[in-house]
């Protein structure tokens, strides 16, 4: 599906180089490719040596140093690139992941990538040929100012939200504290592991802790890489992704577009789908971003909490998730954390042990993620989502909602 | 014959506490409502259609305009500016091209050329821009030299960040004009409705309407507005009164405050009864009275039924409807919102008193707010 594997064994130097000869490539001579990586060590080593390879076909580089998924796929349309890429690195497990984008901001997946190696070994530039690169770490405060202006930032300024939100890595750093101040949010940030681990308890608890003691309107926690994200309020505790969903789907009117990678719990495809919203379901991820491009849906989901806003960029996109979230919640109060507790009782959520949940995830062909885990078991959904008030999760299981997409 | 549309229906948060009693369009301006002001603009240039699209406090439009057949006040459960263009749709339905206009700007554009020059040119939608010499609190819009936007771009968090981005697109794009703002009034064909109605989650113009029509490869047209054109968007507390200030100096050609302009910068009802000193500019409403040994000006607005007693000084500052001023007051640099009284001997500098309230003490540098919610218009319609 996407560039991953172990550092130095499957994912070498010389391989790396290679994969940015392909993403030069097909972007072309004098045209741009916007890179970025995470905080990591390895990510900046190997981000050079893809640089290496994208200047060596005489593509131009826009380097953002440490970046979101986010900020690349905007960057993409804003800079008018023809690729993008992004390194991540996971210690715990020495995995690379190379993330490849398109013109106008989206992710190449499966066989599209197929077209980077495609390219490889066609033949290099001369050497006065060799692309240039611009370093750009100015991208971090545009990319938080393009985000506060695709909101409504006087009704959320106009409130002043309390918001405990992590990590504190960067470039979330410069991001978090410009948005703060352009949105009169009363912030405080929580710093995050170095190490990853899911699902992410430490930084959950201290989060949801942080919360109760200061009596904030919402904790907010950000992937490493910007595309995912998970909320705690004070009422609900942390949102399985649906939820979430629900929450920011009210400032759409009815009739708009959401699209929804499975599994999804079939109550809450129907629950959205009855407030008015188009509900596209789709089986594969590949296939959900065909559908994105194609339909720009309002909003779009993966049961992994990776959110995408098309209007806004075509990559997964967790600030701008943050941001659409505040601006709900700042023009419709807590009206719908009513609502879910409703729909939390009609899909009957109970609770199990930290240690006998984590058991569960791993035991199961399931997909861990930085808030719990999702696994089906024959026709039902279970999500297991970390609380830390009861520090153990709370289990949802419903049918698995039907793809309704070809 | 052309429609306009004008968007009334924003929540105003910016202007508070003006905004918590009466919408944001509905803001005294010199003898009648800022809206009135736009309206009566897009009627002299040849709109015999206006619909006013209200919400937040949307009654208050609805009364002010009844029994008008040239303007059709609607009130809509709108989410944003562009969702207002799909729940009217009915009303604009086969009558070709039309303008849309926020409700919140004081400008003299020239509407008609506008909107010709968007007739003309037959592109899906025009944007009227204004140059500006400091860019720095606006989004912006880059334009090639034939005119069309190239991209719509976010507010630079700072001068050296405007510089770098208008240099990377000056060495890709040369001759594009980077010091426009989009100064919320379009024209769109028709055919817009279609697009709206079939991408429901695009919900307002600036954010995503046209960004979403600019990557699907729709030609959008800029319009700079003339050289001297006058446009302000009143956002906060501060720009409303500039652009009041502006309006009494005469520098929003076209625009004339809702009385009788006596001499330069003096303009006053004649059902005003005034026995105290007038330094300009300064407007003076209907019923209202100014007593003996009270001085009113530089920059004042007394709208109607207002009373300044004797020896009070006011200046620098905005006095709506309803509202009483006592014996030796001194009001600087503030705003009186409707149904005030300011007892005898009381200063306010720098403040605002909210609605109904009854002030007995000095007042520096504090915003009181309504105590009453009662619209300046309450008897208006």
């Amino acid at each position: 599906m996407r560039i991953q594997g172990r550092a130095f064994k499957d994912i070498t130097l010389e391989k790396a180089i290679r994969i940015g000869a392909g993403i030069g490539q097909i972007a072309g001579s004098r045209n741009l490719v916007v890179s970025g990586r995470d905080a990591f060590r390895v990510s900046r080593m190997l981000k050079r040596a893809i640089t290496a390879g994208v200047m060596s076909t005489g593509a131009e580089v826009m380097d953002f140093h440490a970046s979101l998924t986010g900020e690349l796929s905007y960057a993409i349309k804003r800079f008018g690139a023809r690729m993008g890429f992004m390194v991540s690195y996971d210690p715990s497990e020495n995995g690379v992941l190379i993330r490849v984008y398109s013109s106008p901001g989206y992710e190449l997946l499966g066989e599209d990538l197929k077209v980077v190696f495609e390219s490889v070994d066609k033949e290099l530039r001369e050497p006065s040929e060799v692309g240039w690169i611009y370093y750009a770490e100015y991208m971090h405060r545009l990319y938080a100012a393009a985000v506060s202006s695709f909101i409504k930032g006087d009704v959320i300024s106009s409130q002043k939200q309390s918001i405990v939100i992590g990590p504190d890595l960067e470039p979330y750093d410069v991001i978090l504290t410009e948005l703060s101040h352009t949105l009169n949010l009363d912030q405080t940030v929580i710093g995050g592991p170095q190490v990853l681990k899911y699902p992410m308890y430490d930084t959950m608890n201290k989060i949801g802790k942080v919360v109760d003691a200061l009596g904030a309107d919402l904790g907010i926690l950000l992937s490493h890489d910007g595309a995912a994200i998970t909320t705690y309020t004070k009422t609900l505790g942390y949102l399985i992704p649906e939820e979430l969903l629900l929450i920011v789907s009210e400032r759409y009117s009815q009739g708009s577009r959401v699209t929804l990678l499975n599994p999804v719990p079939s109550k809450f495809a129907k629950y959205i789908e009855n407030k008015g919203f188009d509900v596209m379901i789709i089986d594969d991820e590949q296939k959900l971003q065909y559908i994105n491009r194609r339909e720009r849906p309002a909003l779009s989901s993966t049961w992994r909490g990776e959110y995408t806003t098309p209007v806004f960029s075509l990559g997964y996109d967790s600030v701008v998730f943050y941001a659409q979230t505040l601006e709900s919640i700042a023009e419709n109060g807590s009206r719908v954390f009513g609502e879910i507790t409703l729909l939390r009782r009609d899909l009957d959520a109970n609770i199990i042990e930290n240690e006998k949940g984590l058991k569960l995830c791993l035991e199961k062909p399931s997909g861990m993620t930085m808030w719990g885990c999702r696994y089906v078991e024959g026709d039902q959904v279970v999500t297991l989502m970390y609380q830390p008030r009861i520090d153990g999760f709370m289990v949802v299981k419903d049918r698995v909602a039907e793809p309704n997409v070809e | 014959m052309p429609t306009a549309i004008v968007l009334a229906g924003g929540i105003g948060s910016r202007l508070y506490p003006l905004t918590k009693i009466v919408p944001k369009p509905m803001v005294p301006f010199a003898g009648a409502p800022l809206l009135d002001y736009i309206v009566e603009s897009l009627v002299r240039n040849g709109f015999n259609e206006v619909i006013i699209a209200a919400r937040y406090l949307g009654e208050q439009i609805l009364n002010y305009y009844r029994g008008r057949n040239d303007v059709k006040p609607v009130l809509l459960d709108s989410r944003d500016t562009a969702d207002v263009i799909r729940l009217v749709s009915r009303m604009i339905s086969g009558k070709g091209c039309f303008l849309v206009s926020m409700g919140d700007v004081v400008t003299n554009i020239p509407y008609s050329a506008f909107y010709e020059h968007h007739v003309k040119s037959g592109v899906i939608a025009s944007i009227v821009l204004k140059e500006v010499d400091n860019p720095i609190p606006y989004g912006l819009v880059y334009l090639d030299e034939n005119s069309n936007i190239i991209l719509f771009c976010e507010k630079p968090p700072s001068l050296e960040i405007y510089f770098l981005s208008i240099g990377f697109h000056a060495v890709k794009s040369p001759g594009f004009h980077s010091n426009l703002v989009n100064a919320g009034i379009y024209s769109f064909r028709e055919d817009i409705v279609d697009i709206l109605v079939e991408n429901s989650g695009l919900m307002d113009f600036g954010r995503h309407v046209f960004p979403y029509l600019l990557e699907s490869g729709y030609t959008i047209k800029g319009w700079i507005a003339p050289q001297n054109t006058y446009w302000n968007d009143i956002g906060r507390v501060e720009v409303y009164k500039e652009a009041l200030w502006d309006l009494l100096n005469n520098r929003v050609k076209g625009w004339a405050p809702r009385s009788i302009q006596k001499s330069r910068g003096v303009f006053v009802s004649d059902q005003a009864q005034i026995s105290g000193t007038i330094y300009p500019p300064v407007y003076v409403g209907r019923n209202t009275t100014i007593e003996q040994g009270a001085i009113i000006g530089p920059y004042v607005v007394l709208e109607d039924n207002v009373t300044v007693k004797n020896g009070s000084r006011i200046s620098h500052s905005v006095i709506w409807q309803n509202v009483t001023v006592g014996v030796n007051t001194l009001i600087y640099d503030s705003i009186v919102m409707n149904n005030v009284i300011v007892k005898d001997s009381v200063k306010l500098i720098s403040s605002i008193i909210g609605t109904g309230c009854i002030v007995e003490k000095d007042v520096y540098k504090t915003t009181i707010e309504p105590c009453l919610s009662v619209s300046p218009y309450a008897n208006t319609g």
